[in-house]
């Protein structure tokens, strides 16, 4: 990681005021105000290394990442470790395409300490996006020089598209393997035994095994129709196609969310009817990255 | 302002409430030495603004807005105009500064504007050193210089430990900057320059002209004029310790006034001097806005270094065009007890000039015949008007006395009271009607010395006017005509250099006689006491600070051969101690070399051998993941990779007790990798 050095725009500010204090100088042969001016330009030149060195030991590294949905908040975390001896102060982090207002800032970080950024931004369109660069600032102590490196994350992230959709779920379909007649009638198929445990209903604790000398089980009893419910494209056929991302979106989450299996149909992909969070997360991104053109 | 928009999001940054009264608190500091300078309503004013900064900071109100600070703004142009009829200039200038600044605190809400005051606050408080150059000012405006750097640093830390750490590093910095400042203050090119620019000054001192009470303000002024240092050898005695300052050679009869005659060049003057003992002097003059300088009668030459020129009438003048206008330090010889002894036709014929003879009183001229008798010679026209002056009841007084239409006249005739510009008036008139070639010196005389310092200190209060007639024979010869004044009221004649007071009780109003006689002996001897000592560090102040001035550096390099380089030299010099600064500040801030940062850089040149490579490692990746991709893509070196990897992820997230040992194994492990990858990968094929 290479540390540049940039006379902030403050310093551009204070050169003026330094040069006025050498005119008057000149002016007056005034030998004290040449004496309070050369000890703020070498003050100047100190809070070089300062501001320098405020950077030079840092490492930064990827955090955690939240999953987030178009029009929703982004966040995420960098860890910033200071592998230097002396406390690090007022770390700046910026996106280089982010709005000027975007800043972030890491306050203090203790002599070989690490202290964890979390980050917030609004996102607003669906896709698959990357944070090619984070640059990390720093003016601290007089604000006069920036010193900024360029680290490099290549973090790739995905919005999901927005959560909404006026639809009512579609109706299940009949599945010709399990000669299912498509409707979801919940919990009726035998799913496996586990403990009963203290102070449950004992409405399905299988009897039979206990009267065998077992220990008390439950059965139980999971969703029927797996794989009946499809969510698809083309029953939405005549939303505009972001609706249908958002629809669908909105369909699957609310699915997960029940514990219901579900599939979802698009144009160029398909995803059967499974359930779980690897599941949700594999048709969100289809359906965040999805394009006409695809693949 | 919006380019001052940075791109790091610091325009959001709001100040705290603290930092803003930390601000305000410096603005007071270093408003402070100007305060006599600016209106009262204007610092009543600022104050008034300061509390309402205050106050919207305390209930968190919203500042004003644009149209109050307009309006505010539009009223202290106004106000200053029509207080001093202009909007430039020193006192408008202070005046304009201190009250845009305050109105400018009423916008203060970020770090912009937060940074933007700081800096400004920098230059007001700087700003105090125009005016005044003590030690005591100096430290003053280096005390505000540091508190508000604290406050700039504070602005950068996070509020919980600001103050503390924020003094810590300020004062590091400051320890640290000093060298550079010292280089920079030595080899900086003082350039012979003026811009232009007159902010003013401090413009005490004695009048240009002589006539009835122009001497007036300055007899109970006890502000230091100059300083005179012997260089180690006994001061001289009183009765020589005139200061010559200028002469005055015209006379105008209408208006009863002496003013400065043209200096003619004059050849030969330090030759000319006859007799008397030189006297080497160290003097620190304090800016008066004219041009001469001072030094005891006779100057014998230009002043050391060449600031002043000896100019006929043997009146030092600053070589430079410009009035004085900061302090100075001069080395200047003079020869005491001597007398000049030439005389040019030309000066002769102006010696006895009168402009509107005819103006004189009758008296006055009779007068002036009867001191001199026919066949009488200068000498005895000079003893015989000593003699008028003494025995006709003349008293001296340093009361302004009003003189009517023709003071003159009044003066020799009717009151017979007055201040030295009067008996050296009169004289030089007397004297010149006697046809006795005569001129008026004005100066100051005696002074208070300084036993712990041997040096000598001139007060305003010394200001002094004597003559000098042309003896011939003789020279030039100082005559003055005040000592012959009765010394029953005052006697500013009798300089009195090793008494601190030789200006008793009489000087001062009936008030602070009361207060004299009251305070006990013991506390007078202590400030009498303390004073001395004052006066002691503000030479050496003086000495070490004040006399490092254009003349002495160009004396400097000429030493040593390199007066055509200043310029080189400077930039040689600040770009070596700019350098060293750098190299020191950042060795003294370097951090220990632990085993772990060793390890580290290992890891790097591992990192470093397999970029050469071609695999680079990203940012995230951890050695492993970035060990198996690297071993996958430099497939002939992936046992040596692997291994070193291993070994590094251990040592770096092991709980390793004793890691130096470690080391060594470990950078042969880096060896085998290079030397893995520097074998051709067809040789590893088979």
């Amino acid at each position: 990681m290479r540390t540049q050095l940039y006379l902030s725009r403050y310093g551009l500010v204070f050169i003026p005021i330094l040069a006025a204090m050498l005119l008057a100088a000149i002016n007056y042969d005034n030998n004290l105000v040449y004496i309070v001016l050369f000890l703020l330009i070498s003050l100047m030149v100190v809070s070089v290394v300062y501001t320098y060195r405020n950077l030079a030991r840092l490492e930064i590294r990827p955090g955690h990442m939240w999953p987030v949905y178009a029009g929703g908040t982004l966040r995420y975390t960098l860890v910033v470790i200071n592998h230097a001896a002396y406390p690090v102060y007022g770390i700046t982090f910026r996106r280089p395409d982010a709005p000027p207002d975007f800043r972030v800032i890491c306050e203090s970080v203790p002599p070989e300490g690490t202290q964890t950024v979390e980050f917030i931004e609004q996102v607003h369109t669906r896709g698959r996006f990357h944070i090619r660069e984070m640059q990390v600032a720093s003016i601290f102590p007089l604000g006069l020089f920036r010193s900024v490196h360029n680290v490099r994350l290549n973090w790739e992230y995905v919005v999901y598209p927005q959560l909404k959709g006026p639809r009512q779920w579609p109706s299940s379909e009949p599945d010709p393997r399990t000669q299912d007649d498509g409707h979801f009638r919940g919990g009726e198929n035998f799913y496996g035994l586990r403990n009963y445990q203290q102070g449950e209903s004992q409405r399905h604790v299988d009897w039979k095994a206990v009267a065998r000398g077992r220990p008390m089980m439950v059965k139980e009893f999971g969703s029927g129709g797996m794989g009946r419910l499809w969510f698809d494209w083309r029953q939405l056929g005549d939303m505009d196609s972001e609706s249908k991302l958002s629809q669908l979106a909105y369909w699957a989450v609310q699915a997960d969310q029940m514990g219901v299996p579900f599939g979802l149909r698009l144009p160029h992909q398909e995803f059967p009817p499974l359930s779980g969070a690897l599941h949700l997360q594999k048709c969100l991104t289809a359906l965040a990255t999805y394009s006409r053109r695809w693949p | 302002m919006s380019w001052l928009c940075d791109t790091h999001g610091d325009q959001i940054v709001r100040v705290t409430p603290a930092q803003v009264y930390r601000l305000l608190v410096c603005f007071v500091i270093s408003v402070l030495p100007q305060l006599a300078n600016i209106p009262v309503w204007l610092a009543v004013t600022t104050g008034v603004l300061i509390l309402w900064r205050v106050q919207i900071e305390m209930q968190g109100h919203p500042l004003p807005s644009n149209i109050v600070k307009l309006l505010l703004g539009f009223a202290l142009f106004l106000g200053v105009y029509v207080e001093k009829q202009t909007l430039a200039g020193k006192d408008a200038g202070t005046a304009l500064m201190v009250g845009l600044i305050a109105i400018k605190f009423l916008e203060l809400r970020g770090r912009r504007d937060y940074m933007v005051l700081t800096f400004v606050l920098y230059f007001m408080g700087m700003t105090a050193l125009l005016f005044e150059q003590s030690m005591s000012v100096f430290v003053y405006v280096i005390i505000v210089c540091s508190l508000l750097t604290v406050n700039l640093v504070g602005l950068h830390l996070p509020a919980s430990e600001a103050t503390q750490s924020a003094s810590f590093f300020t004062l590091r910095m400051l320890l640290q900057s000093l060298p550079l400042a010292v280089i920079l203050f030595l080899f900086f090119p003082r350039m012979d320059a003026t811009l232009g620019l007159n902010l003013g000054g401090e413009s005490t001192g004695l009048p240009r002209s002589i006539r009835a009470g122009s001497f007036d303000s300055l007899t109970e002024n006890n502000a230091m004029a100059f300083r005179a240092d012997f260089a180690g050898n006994p001061p001289p005695q009183s009765p020589d310790l005139y200061w010559r300052g200028f002469v005055l050679g015209n006379y105008n009869a209408a208006t009863n006034e002496w003013t400065e005659s043209q200096y003619l060049m004059e050849a030969n003057l330090s030759r000319n001097l006859q007799g008397g003992q030189v006297v080497e002097q160290h003097i620190t003059l304090r800016p008066h806005a004219k041009r001469w300088l001072f030094a005891l009668d006779y100057p014998i030459d230009d002043t050391w270094n060449g600031q002043a020129e000896l100019r006929s009438g043997y009146v030092l003048q600053i070589s430079r065009s410009e009035e004085l206008r900061r302090k100075i330090q001069y080395v200047v010889y003079s020869s005491i007890g001597s007398h000049p002894t030439t005389l040019s036709p030309a000066m002769e014929k102006s010696s006895l000039l009168i402009t509107g003879e005819d103006q004189i009183n009758r008296k006055v001229k009779d007068l002036a015949r009867s001191l001199r008798p026919p066949g009488a010679t200068d000498m005895q026209a000079v003893t015989n008007a000593l003699a008028y002056f003494r025995s006709n009841n003349f008293s001296y007084t340093t009361k302004a006395e009003n003189y009517g239409s023709d003071p003159l006249y009044e003066f020799l005739f009717v009151k017979r009271r007055g201040f030295c510009e009067h008996y050296a008036s009169a004289f030089g008139v007397l004297m010149r009607l006697a046809k006795v070639p005569t001129r008026l010196v004005a100066g100051y005389q005696g002074g208070e010395y300084n036993p712990y310092g041997n040096f000598i200190v001139v007060r305003q209060l010394n200001a002094h006017a004597w003559a000098e007639v042309f003896i011939k024979g003789v020279g030039w010869t100082r005559i003055d005509p005040t000592t012959m004044a009765a010394p029953s009221d005052a006697s500013p004649a009798s300089p009195n250099a090793a008494t601190p007071n030789n200006k008793p009780e009489t000087r001062q109003p009936i008030l602070s006689r009361f207060e004299n006689k009251l305070t006990p002996d013991w506390i007078k001897r202590l400030s009498t006491e303390c004073r001395y000592r004052w006066q002691l560090v503000e030479e050496i102040w003086d000495y070490w600070i004040l006399s490092y001035n254009p003349e002495f550096q160009a004396e400097l390099l000429k030493k040593f051969r390199l007066q055509s380089f200043a310029w080189e030299l400077f930039i040689l010099s600040t770009a070596t101690a700019f350098i060293a600064t750098v190299v020191m500040v950042a060795r003294s801030l370097r951090w220990k070399v632990t085993p772990e940062d060793q390890l580290q850089q290992i890891y790097n040149e591992f990192c470093a051998t397999l970029e050469e490579a071609g695999v680079v490692r990203q940012d995230w990746e951890g050695p492993a993941k970035y060990a198996a991709r690297a071993a996958k893509v430099l497939d002939h070196a992936a046992q040596p990779i692997k291994k070193f990897s291993r070994d590094y992820a251990f040592l770096r997230y092991g709980r390793i007790r004793h890691l130096e040992p470690a080391l060594e194994p470990l950078r042969e492990k880096l060896v085998l990798v290079r030397e893995a990858l520097a074998q051709p990968e067809t040789k590893t094929q088979p």
